[in-house]
């Protein structure tokens, strides 16, 4: 990229070229006022604020959107420039109600600071400014028009980098304000970006609503407890009480993009419900009881049941929220304290494992901010904007600044399939399928990159034999895609020069990960988009520290740093099905609700002897015999790995509630009390992963897909699908949160009519696992014979799925 | 001039003495300056920092919006105030209420930074000084105590 030298006021600076001129100023540590321009959009010159002056000439520029020139001589402060900064905040004012000490903007609020700065005291400019409503019925956010100085952050940011465009300018000229359509509530995922890019107080949090005033809040940095993105929070703390989330561009990996669950799913810190003392089941009925009665008893019937049926019938269940550190502890407390491998979490963590074996390294091959770089991208049953929202804006970015070309191939038509170059909506689970047909089609096409194959990858002879046979009529007859659509898929992605791969796993979504991921690393390999900027495979992991608890062995499976293990113990699920297992210890999770079994309460119930750790009295713990309260992720420190494996850290920033114990400390106590050694020596060495590029080899690892289930007349193809804002496990305790949605079941308009359902009536749905009452919804991105189920805290529809979480033929009928 | 000495100390004497008694004298006729405190009590000057008032309209309403300009401003940090989110607003177009107003007067110094600081005209100080009493928490004024008239123990 060609550099650039200019001077402004006197300072030289260099920038790439192509920068703005308020971009360099910045570098060059002049500070030019700006109330409409934020670093994630792109310049658009709303409030006249950054006009400089170039010397030698009179007229004002924009800075926010004027590019850099070679030996530019830019003046930003001439009594020129003031005034005419004078005269914009005198007509900003003309209009804007100054009813700061209700506003809950003051104290940083950017005209009020600028206002300020240049000592704007009177105002010849009158207008009595027409009273507009506050809006008031949108879940979360509030919105004040009279306050709104149209800069047009909420709307591009919303556009831009979400891509959602729920809000938009209405009407021209003194009428012109931001809203809806036809003015309705808002009804868009309520990530809050409008509200945090918002420089007056004209979008407010609903949570946040006077509270307290910004200037009583002390911020924290700390991490996102929810998805695997990794994304820095910044609390605003008062009296030991989270009162808003809200990101900082200059911290973390999000450039301070947050989503709904980030920004306002933070309730559960402070719920009124959290564990405050440990309990033990006494009669029946818990008692609370001090930490080493607790602890002690723990440790008591663990040696016993140890003693009596031996170490393999005691199981670990941790979870992927604990920290790095506490995993390993967890997994040390198991292996040593106990003696067995029975330990794992329920991290859906196969297609992450299975880049192990075709490439060599358990997890994404490139950092998450190269996909805004990439020129084509291929979303593989990855419906971002419900699983990973923030992975979602690095495709939003790259289709909108990098006219990248988008190709969907999911079950429904998702939100970026607006955007998408090619929909390949298949059946569900026949994923891998649509896959081999692009690699077919691939072939075919001869869009290898043979230089990179013969190199760099082995086996290709075993995947040309079995993708030989998915032709795109074969595909056609399987996935229900259009040899068309395959044909513009394989070319889209064979022919951009950087291209990329992203699936999402998670608890709530169909089962085929490993699957998916081999497919997708296949198809990587033989494009050569592996071992390059902005390309690669991305297999996103589900929670916070999935991408850890698999590092730290927390899996039956392997050892911390995937050494292998003697005897492979039981996984989450056999653990809890097989019924072989007397006493189990879980951690922060909640299979009851979240697992996709009907069986798990009676399997706990069977349970000799019950240890749950949690920060709240979950239907799992109701089971347990002793339940030990564990601190949230405000309360602790340690590390979290994300999904790109940057380890971050976390910050203690409150008190721990009661006599709540960080997980770690409790861990410790236990392992202490069972008799192995915390000390430093008793600690394995996490070796580093033994990776050289040049000696690299991918492996083509062939995958086949069986046909979709066959589904017989009446009865619909029914799959999982996440929602963004819960999965259960801490959303359940945000009441703001689940205010927003509920359980429902997405039925196209022709199924619903050929049903005689209406939208929003209450249905049954019924596979061969089991039966829930849900809400069903009319949607037109679900295509016919298809149902999907959304999943929701307090109905546990994934026991619909069964232990493999296929697609299953089900019955919808209407609530009699 | 020997002879004189103790005669001219002797009438200087007896010209104070009568000095001091007409002194004493004209004392004994000017009106009485003692005020008969707790029977008696002096008004105080304007401008005088006393007891500090939330003031109301004329519906009885808090004038205070709640801005907390009062308990940033304080040195003493004596103020202590929350606020709720109404569902409703008010006929002013007001959805922010008061919850509790607090001012600890253990802490306050009366320097009536909080009276320049409100936007509304919402606090004042009076000339109320009396406010001791036999009991620490009797020193937290809330916003019952601080709209109405101030407790005073009155002596017959």
């Amino acid at each position: 990229m060609a550099e650039i030298t200019l001077t402004i006021d006197g300072k030289q600076v260099t920038v790439e070229k192509g920068t703005m001129i308020l971009e360099a100023a910045e570098r060059a540590g002049v500070k030019i006022p700006a109330l409409c321009a934020d670093k994630r959009l792109i310049g658009f010159g709303a409030c006249r604020m950054c006009v400089v002056q170039l010397k030698g000439r009179k007229a004002l520029i924009p800075s926010c959107f004027n590019p850099v020139k070679e030996g530019m001589e830019v003046i930003t402060n001439s009594p020129e420039i003031i005034k005419s900064r004078c005269a914009q905040l005198q007509l900003i004012l003309a209009e804007h109600p100054l009813d700061c000490p209700v506003c809950d903007k003051a104290g940083e609020c950017q005209l009020q600071d600028l206002v300020y700065e240049y000592g704007v005291v009177d105002n010849p400019y009158r207008m009595e400014p027409v009273k507009k409503a506050v809006e008031r019925l949108s879940p979360l956010i509030e919105r004040d028009m009279n306050r709104c100085i149209l800069c047009g952050k909420c709307v591009r940011i919303c556009n831009e980098v979400q891509g959602v465009g729920e809000i938009s300018f209405i009407n021209r000229g003194i009428k012109a304000y931001i809203g809806t359509d036809f003015d309705r509530p808002m009804e868009c995922e309520f990530c809050g970006q409008c509200i945090s890019v918002c420089p007056v107080g004209a979008l407010n949090s609903k949570m946040f609503k006077y509270k307290t005033r910004v200037w009583d809040l002390k911020n924290e940095t700390t991490l996102c407890p929810y998805c695997s993105n990794g994304c820095s929070l910044v609390l605003g703390i008062k009296d030991n009480e989270i009162k808003r989330v809200t990101g900082d561009y200059n911290a973390g990996i999000n450039e301070g993009n947050l989503c709904s669950k980030g920004r306002f799913g933070y309730e559960f810190v402070s719920s009124p419900e959290r564990l405050k003392k440990p309990l033990v089941k006494k009669d029946g009925q818990f008692k609370e009881v001090g930490w080493d009665e607790a602890l002690g008893l723990v440790a008591a019937k663990f040696n016993e049941i140890k003693a009596a049926s031996g170490a393999d019938s005691i199981g670990g269940l941790g979870s992927a929220r604990l920290t790095n550190e506490e995993l390993y502890l967890f997994q040390h407390l198991i292996r040593q304290g106990i003696g067995t491998n029975n330990i794992d979490h329920y991290g859906r963590y196969q297609g992450v494992l299975a880049l192990r074996e075709s490439l060599g390294v358990a997890g994404v091959t490139n950092p998450l901010q190269e996909i805004r770089k990439s020129n084509a991208i291929l979303l593989v049953r990855a419906n971002l904007n419900e699983t990973h929202p923030n992975v979602r804006i690095e495709v939003n970015l790259a289709v909108n600044r990098n006219r990248a070309s988008l190709i969907v191939a999911d079950n429904k038509r998702t939100l970026l399939s607006r955007q998408a170059q090619g929909n390949l909506v298949c059946k569900p689970g026949t994923e891998v399928a649509l896959i081999n047909g692009i690699i077919n089609k691939i072939i075919q096409l001869e869009l290898a990159d043979n230089a990179f194959v013969n190199n760099k990858t082995e086996g290709l002879e075993k995947l040309q034999a079995v993708v030989e046979k998915y032709t795109p009529e074969y595909v056609e007859k399987i996935c229900g895609v259009s040899p068309q659509a395959i044909e513009l898929a394989a070319n889209a992605y064979a022919k951009a020069e950087k291209a990329c791969i992203i699936v999402a796993t998670g608890l709530g979504l169909v089962g085929n990960d490993r699957d998916i991921a081999l497919a997708a690393s296949n198809l990587a390999l033989l494009t050569g988009n592996v071992g390059k900027k902005s390309a690669g495979v991305y297999i996103l992991p589900e929670k916070n520290n999935s991408q850890g608890a698999l590092e730290m062995g927390a899996v039956p499976g392997f050892l911390p740093g995937y050494k292998p293990v003697n005897k492979i113990g039981l996984g989450a699920m056999d653990m809890l099905e097989s019924g072989k297992l007397k006493a189990m210890y879980i951690v922060g999770e909640n299979p009851i609700l979240t697992y996709p079994s009907s069986r798990v309460k009676e399997a706990l119930e069977a349970m000799e002897f019950l240890v749950v750790q949690d920060m709240f009295m979950t239907p799992t713990a109701e089971l347990a015999d002793v339940v030990l309260p564990a601190c949230s992720f405000a309360e602790k420190e340690g590390t979290y790995t994300n999904l790109e494996r940057r380890v971050q850290r976390l910050k203690k920033v409150l008190p721990c509630m009661g006599e709540s114990r960080a997980d770690l400390e409790i861990f410790a106590d236990l392992c202490t009390r069972l008799g192995c050694d915390v000390s430093e020596q008793g600690m394995d060495v996490i070796p580093a992963p033994d990776f050289s590029r040049d000696t690299w080899k991918g492996k083509f690892i062939p995958v086949e897909c069986g046909e979709a289930v066959p589904v017989v007349d009446g009865k619909l193809l029914l799959v999982s699908s996440p929602s963004h804002l819960y999965s259960g496990t801490l959303s359940a305790f945000s009441p703001y949160l689940l205010g927003i949605g509920e359980a429902c079941i997405e039925l196209s308009t022709n199924d619903a009519s050929r049903l005689g359902v209406g939208d929003g009536d209450m249905v049954v749905v019924a596979s061969k696992n089991a039966k829930v009452e849900l809400r069903m919804r009319i949607s037109r991105d679900v295509p016919d014979g298809v149902g999907v189920v959304h999943t929701y805290p307090t109905v546990n529809v994934m026991c619909l799925f069964g232990k493999e979480m296929m697609p299953v033929v089900g019955s919808v009928e209407r609530v009699a | 001039m020997k002879q004189y000495a103790p005669k001219v100390g002797f009438v200087i004497a007896i010209i104070e003495l009568i000095h001091g008694l007409c002194v004493t004298l004209k004392h004994l006729f000017m009106p009485s300056v003692t005020i008969q405190y707790p029977t008696q009590r002096r008004p105080v000057a304007e401008g005088f920092r006393g007891l500090q008032r939330l003031n109301v309209d004329k519906n009885g309403q808090l004038l205070c919006v709640g801005c907390g300009l009062c308990a940033r401003h304080c040195p003493a940090e004596a103020i202590k105030l929350t606020c709720v989110a109404m569902d409703e607003p008010d006929a002013q177009g007001n959805d922010k209420k008061v919850s509790t107003y607090v001012i600890d007067i253990s802490r306050c110094i009366f320097c009536g930074l909080c009276v320049d600081a409100c936007p509304k005209d919402a606090i004042s100080m009076t000339g109320c000084y009396e406010m001791a009493c036999y009991h620490r928490d009797k020193m937290i004024y809330d916003v019952e105590r601080l709209t109405g008239e101030p407790e005073v123990t009155r002596y017959k």
